[in-house]
């Protein structure tokens, strides 16, 4: 394991791939915020840990066949089926939780990663609004063909989700890129503005 | 962008893993610099200008 501050120095421990791993995490809140890299090498990658991207893959997984277990439970027994519901998303949250520690390079971080997350970022951020646009215009387009009010009324219901997931994803984008601009094009030393 | 990595780690008998060491990033990242997938940020490539006691332009050149 090799712990980095701003000057580069390291500190190279003999310890096992286990007590490494503790000493990262129980290292972890003394550098939040000190502008400090924290780097673990892919040595300690074994015995029962996981990557990144696996648990990523499993949680959404877990996500997923938890809620068509939900949807369906719900379907078929309504309301009495609240207790299995609450079961269910306490033992994905569980799960999930402690997959989450085992991950081995979850503080590996380099300007590589941080690329590589930017790019899976954008890029799920572009299909994520291409389906939920998608989902609105057909929604929408339901909507318009139903042949009755109450038919009309449920797709509407449907579709409002829809709707306001989009508006606040591009509420959230928009924010985050006025913060970004200014942050990294401030114009206040522009001296060819005047 | 082209470098010459892999030749001032041969010179300087490093691995990898000590380049990465030494610069502060994953092997994965010295890998893909060398494999010219990945041009690192400036920062990065004075880094290994350092390490090596080379100019910058000694190790990474500009093939656009």
């Amino acid at each position: 394991m090799l712990l980095m501050n701003d000057n580069y120095s390291s500190i190279q421990t003999g310890k096992s791939a286990d007590e490494q791993t503790q000493m990262l995490f129980d290292n972890t809140n003394t550098f939040n915020g000190c502008g400090i890299r924290i780097i673990i090498h892919s040595e300690l990658q074994g015995g029962d840990n996981m990557k990144k991207n696996n648990y990523y893959i499993i949680a959404s997984l877990i996500i997923l066949i938890a809620a068509i277990i939900i949807y369906g439970a719900v379907s078929v027994w309504g309301p009495s089926a609240m207790p299995l519901v609450a079961a269910l998303v306490i033992i994905s949250a569980i799960t999930i939780y402690v997959l989450r520690n085992r991950i081995d390079d979850a503080l590996v971080t380099d300007e590589l990663i941080s690329r590589i997350n930017e790019m899976a970022a954008t890029r799920s951020l572009q299909i994520t609004w291409l389906l939920l646009f998608a989902s609105v215009i057909a929604n929408l387009s339901l909507i318009l063909i139903a042949d009755n009010d109450l038919l009309r009324t449920r797709m509407l219901y449907l579709a409002m989700p829809f709707v306001i997931n989009l508006a606040i994803m591009l509420l959230i984008y928009a924010i985050f890129r006025i913060y970004y601009t200014k942050m990294y094009t401030g114009s206040e030393d522009d001296e060819e503005s005047d | 962008m082209k470098n010459q990595i892999k030749v001032f780690r041969a010179k300087f008998d490093l691995t990898q893993w000590d380049l990465a060491d030494d610069v502060g990033v994953t092997r994965q990242t010295i890998i893909a610099i060398e494999k010219n997938k990945y041009a690192p940020s400036l920062e990065l490539a004075f880094r290994i200008a350092r390490r090596f006691d080379a100019k910058i332009e000694d190790i990474f050149q500009y093939d656009g």
